[in-house]
């Protein structure tokens, strides 16, 4: 499994922190994902102590695994594209009665809530 | 002495938005250019990446097009149906497959409450419009987010909601106020 190195300065309050690895591509250097640690939260500054991280005070460098994907690129069995192209109007032919602007609108509907 | 075999390097991956899947597998003005896009992936041009919010995403739209084109809801094994192509396809493409779960934390699971909720939503046709709702991706997902903060009614304006009694009650303020 893939692990990264995180540059990131010390925080003391690790425990509520968040990563930030959506950073422009125009900010990434090359072959590494940088991340960004806020310590926030909810919690007060008392309660947050209690997580107090020493390792991450002396400097010490975390590395984080990045999770594995649960199907694992390979080469395409040919002619899959050919063979699913339309699948849907085949197996339902219903599916007709909806027109492309029809779909485009339900498309649209996934991520927007204007009608 | 013989080297062992190099593994092969995958192409430049490209992560795939939900309605190339749509347009790829339902006839559409757009299912040449999908195709094209897929028959790259299949030379090696690009390898493919998704995740499982995208199945999410897919299964909300094509079970809102199926309930239109028969105007009544689909029975479980059509949903089941629509899910089977999707993996199939992505499994014999060679897509690389996240758990978006994974994605986002090791312990709590966000997407696949949302999956579950998308898959088995009721959906709901309005008198008022005479148009069927349905709950999508992104829905459910406030759907998850109420229910997590402890919320006991869900307060909308949108008919979507209609069929997600089963996790929480929905408030339809054109009908309240």
């Amino acid at each position: 499994m893939a692990t990264i190195n995180i540059p990131a300065s010390p925080k003391r309050y690790f425990i509520f922190s968040s990563r930030d690895d959506t950073m422009p591509l125009s900010e990434k250097l090359p072959g590494v994902l940088t991340a960004q640690i806020n310590p926030s939260g909810y919690f007060s500054e008392n309660i947050a102590d209690s997580f107090y991280n020493e390792r991450l005070e002396l400097g010490e460098v975390f590395y984080f695994k990045m999770p594995a994907p649960m199907l694992r690129w390979h080469q395409a069995k040919k002619g899959t594209a050919s063979k699913f192209q339309g699948c849907l109007s085949k197996i339902f032919p219903e599916l007709e009665k909806i027109s492309d602007k029809a779909l485009d609108r339900l498309i649209n509907d996934m991520r927007s809530r204007e009608e | 002495m013989a080297h062992p075999p190099v593994p092969p390097v995958p192409p430049p991956k490209a992560y795939i938005d939900t309605m190339v899947f749509i347009y790829h597998f339902k006839k559409h003005g757009l299912t040449s250019k999908a195709d094209r896009f897929f028959k790259d992936i299949e030379k090696g041009a690009y390898a493919g990446v998704t995740t499982s919010f995208t199945i999410t995403e897919y299964l909300g739209v094509m079970r809102k097009a199926l309930t239109e084109a028969r105007n009544r809801p689909l029975a479980s094994n059509d949903v089941s149906r629509l899910r089977r192509e999707i993996e199939k396809f992505i499994s014999d493409m060679g897509i690389i497959y996240f758990d978006a779960d994974t994605l986002i934390s090791p312990i709590y699971k966000l997407f696949s409450s949302t999956e579950n909720i998308v898959e088995n939503a009721q959906p709901f046709r309005s008198p008022r419009t005479n148009r069927w709702y349905l709950v999508n991706g992104a829905d459910a997902l406030h759907v998850v987010l109420a229910t997590r903060a402890g919320a006991d009614l869900f307060a909308t304006f949108d008919d979507d909601f209609k069929g997600v009694s089963s996790w929480i009650k929905p408030l339809m303020l054109f009908e309240v106020y």
